[in-house]
């Protein structure tokens, strides 16, 4: 080798050193991050086993003792419209309750009796190894009218998990949460973060069920870059919780039954006034104390014509779109309780 | 480096005038629009200008932008502008945004981390100089941008400028 051969060989490694830095620097960018192969092939094998005609089941069960909870004359509730849904919970609450402690979890109650009265209903299946670090899977109880998408869905997805879950303990705490009061402003989720909750990460499901193929059928607004075909479930993130929504979006493209996860992550804390339709959840507390929160959701009212209304019924859902979720939940929830 | 360095003072030791230093101050916003990011604001910032042969001019300015979060915005570019107290101005910019951003998942993955960058083109058709000061009203700009992952439209606004040669 020449010498000339030497000092090119040295400007071309200079030269690549140089570009490398300059790249990291403009973009700043950590490599995705990524679950392990192990704890993932362990998550897609429970994935698999998710069970659609239990989770519809479910659904309709719940549905109906949302229905049940509430007075109706006729069509009209005993309560003001704008305030009937705070009737709208007792049975689902007692029904969860019970399928916690007949899958053998820790069942606690965390109640506030401030004005109005929460009830959160807590299950929880202690980790094998680390657990005092808990990834808590969330879903509120209380419903407008029957609820079957908002949020049955969300809250027989979280049941479906633990009872997958409940089978296999892994290295970490997963804790269940059924969230009181949500439709009134997140005021159990709220509450529980309030109250010195912390958590490794917070998977919140609210509902999961209603997909529309026909083009033109997904909502927006001005600035959100989503497909126009209501075919796709929404992950959404903040900043501190991208990493999480990235390894999901990553274990949901190479895993089979899944269905199309749309990923947005909102800025910093997400609590801007543009971004307002993001923080409409339980993970919104988690997010305001800095903690990860992903939240998987239909988008609600920016595709379903039976939001909150009395038409928001189980038949109205798509029960195959809704168990594609739902493997996706439980992928997330496994692949982070055990890598 | 050496040799730009050169053309530009010799094209300054040329010109009967040497150019004139400025500073700047303005109030407007940007939008850079792909569709794995969404980055958008209202602010305002600094800047410093150089003026050449009364036409030409370089010019860079750091904005705050309030929106989507916090946005640092630096642009650096050049333009021609008409001698004359109706001084209308024309100019290329390099963009670069940093900070909050609204991100989508384009397949499987989100855009890194990092800045938006822009390369835009604008028109400031309602600028006025009178003695060492200059105004600008509603210049308007649009180019193109990237997040280095997506490409889409990036666009500007300048609400007012107004800038003082030293």
């Amino acid at each position: 080798m020449t010498s000339r051969n030497v000092a090119s060989d040295a400007t071309k490694v200079q030269l690549r050193v140089i570009v490398s830095i300059s790249v990291w620097l403009i973009t700043c960018a950590p490599p995705p991050s990524t679950l392990n192969a192990a704890s993932l092939e362990q998550a897609r094998r429970a994935a698999a086993q998710v069970d659609q005609a239990a989770l519809m089941r479910d659904v309709e069960m719940l549905s109906h003792q949302h229905l049940a909870d509430v007075k109706f004359i006729g069509r009209q509730t005993t309560d003001s419209q704008d305030r009937w849904h705070n009737q709208s919970f007792g049975a689902a609450r007692a029904m969860v309750r019970t399928r916690f402690a007949q899958l053998g979890l820790v069942v606690t109650e965390q109640v506030d009796t401030q004005a109005p009265e929460t009830v959160n209903i807590i299950g929880e299946i202690r980790g094998t190894s680390l657990p005092d670090e808990v990834v808590l899977v969330g879903a509120h109880y209380d419903a407008f009218w029957g609820g079957a998408d908002d949020n049955s869905t969300g809250l027989a997805g979280m049941l479906e998990i633990a009872r997958l879950m409940s089978a296999h303990p892994l290295r970490r705490t997963v804790r269940f949460v059924a969230f009181d009061k949500e439709e009134n402003g997140n005021i159990g989720s709220d509450r529980l973060v309030a109250a010195g909750t912390r958590v490794a990460v917070a998977l919140i499901l609210d509902s999961l069920g209603y997909r529309d193929r026909t083009e033109g059928s997904q909502q927006s607004l001005p600035g959100f870059s989503v497909p126009s075909t209501a075919d796709f479930i929404a992950g959404i993130a903040n900043e501190t919780s991208r990493s999480h929504l990235e390894e999901m979006l990553d274990a949901a493209h190479s895993s089979e039954g899944m269905v199309p996860v749309q990923g947005i992550v909102a800025p910093g804390t997400g609590d801007g006034p543009l971004t307002s339709n993001l923080m409409r959840c339980d993970h919104a507390a988690f997010w305001r104390s800095g903690q990860i929160a992903v939240f998987l959701t239909d988008t609600t009212n920016f595709r379903n014509p039976n939001y909150h209304t009395a038409n928001d019924l189980p038949e109205t859902l798509d029960p195959e779109f809704f168990a594609g979720v739902v493997r996706i939940a439980a992928l997330a929830t496994f692949a982070w309780a055990e890598r | 480096m050496r040799t730009l360095l050169l053309g530009v003072l010799m094209v300054s030791a040329s010109a009967s005038a040497l150019p004139s230093l400025g500073a700047t101050v303005r109030a407007g916003g940007s939008l850079s629009l792909n569709p794995s990011r969404t980055q958008l604001g209202l602010g305002g910032g600094v800047g410093a200008r150089l003026v050449f042969e009364e036409h030409w001019l370089v010019q860079g300015d750091l904005a705050t932008l309030f929106g989507l979060g916090v946005v640092g915005l630096v642009r650096v570019g050049g333009g021609w502008q008409r001698a004359g107290r109706w001084s209308p101005m024309v100019r290329v910019d390099l963009e670069l945004g940093f900070g909050g951003s609204l991100d989508f998942s384009v397949g499987a993955r989100l855009p890194p981390r990092g800045p938006t960058v822009g390369l835009t083109a604008s028109l400031a058709p309602l600028r006025f100089v009178t003695g060492r000061w200059t105004i600008s009203a509603l210049e308007i700009g649009g180019g193109v941008g990237s997040d280095f992952y997506t490409v889409g439209p990036r666009a500007g606004l300048t609400l007012i400028e107004v800038g003082i040669s030293f």
